[in-house]
This record gives C-alpha cells, structure tokens and sequence, in this order.
C-alpha cells in the first residue's frame, strides 16, 4: 500500500475530496514526526509506538577503499509493533 | 501523543471536520495500515517511511526470568524503516 491508496480510503469512508483526504493524511503523518523531533513518544492503542532510540557511534568502513571511518552517534526514529499488530501479522 | 491527540491536530490543520469526524478517520488510517501489512503486504508512505513484514527463524532463547533454555517458534514482525526525511528530523 502506498500513501496514495491511504488518500483513496480515506476519500471513499468520508465522502471528502481526495485534495481534502491528503490533508488529513499528511496532518496524521508529519504530527508523528513533529512529536518525536520534540522528544515526545507516541503511542497509538492497538497499533504501536514510535519513540526516538540513540545509536552509538561507531566503526565503519569505507567500501571503495577499505578505510576506517568514524560513523558518529545518532538518534533514530524506532516503531514498535503493539500486541493486537503482533497477533495480526501472525494469526495462521 | 495518543491517537486524540492526533486527531485533534487532524481537526485544527483541516478546518471542516467535527472532532468526531477527525476520530474516525485518524482510527480508519491506523486500521488500514495494520490489515494491509497483516495480509503479509508493505506499506510505504512518502515522507514517513516503510513498514515491512519480516519473517524470523525459529531460534533458542531463555526466559529471562527463569534462565530456562526453550525454542522460540518462527514467527513474523513488523519492521519500520524511516524515511530520509524522518531520520533527519529525528536526529
């Protein structure tokens, strides 16, 4: 599914335009992204959280030439799947 | 940040939905998402990033609590991959 199906959903169950459903979409999406640049977690009932992890930094290498690189510690975006999701993508 | 909280900025960047209206939506949004990747299916949302299916081996682990060794089952979880975008806000 891409987020143009999502625009689709929401447009056919609310009789909005699909200009109007990509508003909401996009509302839904970037105010994820706007709580965790602020260090807020989100948790969203039957779905999953999202929080921000730290990763060390760390060796790399360069692949062309084979030299260690320093890859410096940074925070990324982490989405952890919730119990009803889990249970989902699992019934047989 | 919870799904009211969400729905509340759905309500104020939208302008012509009841908060009712924007509930419903934000729930039918997150629904969709979770069937379509229950159905062993990718979602991928520009600007936000990827969630994909990933099959695990059976492997050995302990209870943590106890330290008893048991076999845990195959089993398929859910996996997220920022988009550039999101990375860099994040960071």
């Amino acid at each position: 599914m891409t987020k143009a199906e999502l625009v689709e959903t929401v447009s056919k169950v609310s009789d909005l335009t699909r200009k109007h459903s990509e508003v909401i979409v996009d509302a839904v999406f970037s105010s994820i992204i706007d709580a965790l640049q602020r260090g807020d977690k989100i948790e969203l009932r039957g779905f999953g959280s999202f929080r921000v992890r730290r990763r060390g930094s760390r060796t790399g290498r360069n692949p062309k030439t084979g030299a260690g690189v320093v890859v410096p510690a940074k925070k990324v975006p982490h989405f952890k799947p919730g119990k009803e999701l889990r249970e989902l993508i699992n019934r047989r | 940040m919870t799904k009211a909280d969400i729905a509340r900025i759905v309500y104020e960047r939208h302008g012509g939905l009841s908060n009712r209206e924007a509930a419903r939506l934000v729930e039918i949004i997150f629904d969709s998402i979770k069937n379509r990747l229950g159905d062993g299916e990718k979602v991928q949302i520009t600007g936000f990033g990827t969630f994909v299916i990933r099959q695990k081996r059976e492997r050995r682990g302990r209870n943590p609590q106890t330290g008893e060794e048991m076999l845990i089952k195959p089993r398929r979880s859910v996996v997220f991959r920022p988009s550039k975008l999101f990375g860099a806000a994040a960071d």
